[in-house]
């Protein structure tokens, strides 16, 4: 393993990261904050710590598909690390755990937070938190665009799930071109965002933060009460939209942008992604219209609000869904579960093994009618081969059993079953809201502080695709020869 | 890239990383001899003084109203009332606040008021209940107003001190926390610059060096390509250059 090509990387996401502290740093300079040394002091130790390999190690033309991994999850741990000494520094509600938490909440894109008085945050800070969100959905999109398809003709079967058939047939991630164009369409629209709820009214920086927090499907807000302080359905609406395309899959918006609008069309993926979010909204608006609101469009609001907040793995909230009835909670755990499409900035086990878990399904019973049939698993209609339906399965279960034992971990530190299992599923799919003392109106400062640890690990194992993280701790994986 | 700078930019970096940290902890500390001064010398003293008028108010307060229940002329109302208005004027000498200069002035305001007010009675024949009576409508709520003045700047130094402590709090942290992670830093940093001396310096000449002896003892051709552009480039150069006619002159 080249450790020095790894560092020099690294060095650039850590670069990466001292621009944005920069910013956060200016920020608390114009408004003369209490935050201005600790995100100019962590900017300092960025930069120093970016450029040093940089220096050393002379650029290099190629990096293996480990290498490519392991800079990928060596670059997310230490941003991580990075990111939380603003925090801890600042101090207020910051201990060296809630640093921790909201600084991987951040950078995983879950968006959960230990902060109950957000307002009273310096804007610098409240900046630099969306700032995470940002740089770690633009990791997701060259990791799981990049990074695990060259892992999956490695030889690593498992990391094929991560792209629909009809994406990998579309383009070639690996080409350094295509991962740009992907990475100018995350940009793009970030800016039409922006763009769109200033247009609506909201002030710059809320605008950008939360662009950088819907785009990134993260869910930090700079109000106490998330989205529903706006009291905005035009803005509710900008927002809905852009959840729904984050939780596309990139290279599917990269087709519509290269005007493949074909490739878009015949996606099984999209289609299921837009056909469940719509059932499920008008399910949970009729449900919560006959128990929590007054008219049919109020409770479509919340409900499609919330439906697709949750849907995409953002976390944002307009409405108290706590309070809803037992059905439409439900719905949201199970949409916890599944979350947005492979491919895109949203976590959880994702639509595109849902298909080919439920076609697997189906597979099977029709095998136990007709024993003799030989019967294939087709999506896109193309054939979906067996080791991809077998690796697909084994990560729903393995993601199962991680949320089991997160949960359980959780409910042995004295909170209870429903708060820690929904977090549990929350933290795993980088969701944030879950149920309990943990819903989509309060915050995760109730939870102990060990167990604050273990929703980190399950943020970060959801984040990685659970083998992510595992294979980046195997000795075997730094002893491999270049 | 020289060797040179090289090693100076792993030195500098890590002085600027150390630099800072101290710099910052120092900055910090002068904070800290400030504050802890605003605490102690300041709102603690003008808590004290606040609590000694608002004490001295009621137990004359107290006296007066006996006397005058009493006809009495045992109690010097003006001496002891001049000893209040000496006592507050004290409280103005301390660094204050735009909301404590306008409360100490409502203060002094209204208990001039008060204390005029105790000499408007001017009607000796009255009973003690008319007399508590009077004392009721004109000097009780004037008493009333002075004391609750009083509380509130008892109150706005208490609160003030309780975020100076927090402030402090903060502070240390932020005072601490560039040290610890200067250290650290400063050790995982050693550790980077360790592996790529070794890896881009150390490495390079111990592997020219075994190729040299092998060309010297048994003849074998240099192979070794350094990735770097410094010096190591430039000696390797120079050996591929003396090894070429050194195999020159053999033939020869």
């Amino acid at each position: 393993m080249r450790l020095y090509v790894i560092f020099r990387y690294i060095g650039f996401v850590i670069l990466l990261n001292a621009l944005f502290l920069l910013v956060s740093s200016g920020i608390s300079f114009y408004y003369n904050e209490s935050s201005l040394f600790p995100l100019l002091y962590t900017t300092i130790i960025a930069v120093l710590f970016g450029i040093f390999p940089i220096i050393f190690v002379p650029a290099v033309d190629d990096i293996t598909h480990i290498e490519g991994l392991l800079i990928v999850v060596g670059s997310w741990l230490l941003s991580c690390l990075l990111g939380m000494i603003p925090y801890v520094m600042w101090g207020g509600e910051f201990t060296i755990t809630n640093a921790w938490f909201e600084s991987v909440s951040g950078y995983t894109t879950t968006g959960a937070s230990i902060l109950t008085e957000i307002e009273s945050l310096p804007l610098g800070i409240l900046f630099w938190r969306a700032s995470t969100h940002w740089i770690g959905g633009m990791g997701i999109i060259i990791f799981v665009l990049s990074v695990m398809p060259s892992l999956g003709s490695a030889g690593m079967i498992l990391y094929r799930s991560e792209m629909s058939p009809a994406a990998l047939r579309q383009f070639k991630m690996r080409s350094r071109d295509a991962v740009r164009l992907i990475l100018w369409i995350y940009l793009g629209i970030t800016v039409i965002e922006t763009s769109l709820l200033l247009l609506a009214g909201l002030n710059l920086f809320d605008a950008i933060t939360h662009a950088f927090s819907t785009v990134a499907t993260g869910g930090f807000s700079t109000k106490n009460s998330s989205v529903a302080a706006f009291h905005s359905l035009t803005v509710e609406i900008i927002i809905m939209i852009f959840m729904l395309l984050s939780g596309m899959n990139f290279a599917l918006l990269f087709s519509a942008v290269t005007g493949k609008f074909e490739d878009v069309k015949v996606s099984t993926v999209a289609k299921y992604y837009v056909g469940i979010n719509i059932i499920v909204i008008f399910l949970v608006s009729l449900n919560t219209y006959s128990n929590n609101y007054s008219s049919y469009w109020e409770a479509l609001r919340y409900s499609a609000f919330q439906v697709l907040s949750v849907g995409t793995s953002t976390g944002f909230a307009n409405a108290d869904s706590s309070v809803w009835p037992p059905f439409s909670q439900m719905i949201l755990v199970i949409l916890t579960l599944q979350c947005a499409s492979a491919g895109s900035t949203s976590g959880g086990i994702k639509v595109d093994r849902i298909i080919i878990f439920i076609k697997s399904l189906e597979k099977k019973i029709k095998q136990t009618l007709h024993p003799n049939a030989v019967i294939t698993i087709t999506m896109d209609k193309k054939k979906v081969d067996e080791e991809l339906v077998n690796s697909t399965i084994l990560y729903i279960l393995t993601y199962i059993f991680v949320v089991a034992l997160s949960g359980l971990s959780v409910t042995a530190m004295g909170v209870d079953m429903i708060s820690a299992y929904s977090g549990a599923a929350a933290m795993m799919g980088n969701v944030g809201p879950g149920l309990g003392i943990v819903g989509s109106l309060e915050n995760y400062s109730a939870i102990p502080a060990l167990g604050k640890w273990v929703y980190s690990l399950t943020m970060i194992l959801g984040r990685l695709e659970i083998y992510g993280l595992i294979i980046f701790f195997l000795p075997s994986t730094w002893k491999r020869k270049y | 890239m020289k060797l040179r700078y090289k090693i100076l930019s792993g030195f500098a970096i890590l002085a600027i990383m150390l630099f800072v940290a101290g710099a910052w902890s120092i900055f910090q500390m002068k904070y800290f001899s400030e504050s802890l001064e605003d605490i102690i010398g300041s709102r603690y003293e003008k808590i004290g003084f606040a609590k000694s008028i608002n004490e001295l108010l009621e137990s004359n307060d107290r006296k007066a109203l006996l006397n005058f229940l009493e006809n009495s002329s045992q109690f010097n109302f003006d001496k002891y009332g001049n000893d209040f208005l000496s006592i507050l004027n004290q409280i103005e000498k301390y660094k204050i606040t735009k909301e404590e200069k306008e409360l100490l002035s409502q203060i002094e305001r209204l208990y001039k008021k008060y204390y005029a007010n105790w000499h408007t009675f001017n009607n000796p024949s009255h009973t003690s209940g008319e007399k508590l009576k009077w004392y009721k409508e004109n000097v009780k709520p004037l008493f009333d107003s002075v004391q609750e003045k009083i509380n509130k700047l008892i109150e706005i130094n208490q609160v003030k001190m309780i975020s100076t402590a927090q402030e402090i709090k903060d502070r240390t942290r932020r005072a601490i926390i560039p040290g610890v992670v200067a250290i650290i830093a400063a050790i995982v940093f050693t550790l980077l610059f360790n592996y790529f001396v070794n890896h881009y310096m150390i490495k390079p000449i111990i592997i020219l060096k075994k190729q040299v002896d092998d060309f010297i003892s048994k003849g074998v051709p240099l192979t070794f390509r350094p990735v770097t552009d410094d010096e190591i480039a430039r000696l390797t150069e120079s050996i591929y250059l003396l090894t070429s006619h050194v195999d020159k002159d053999i033939q020869e």
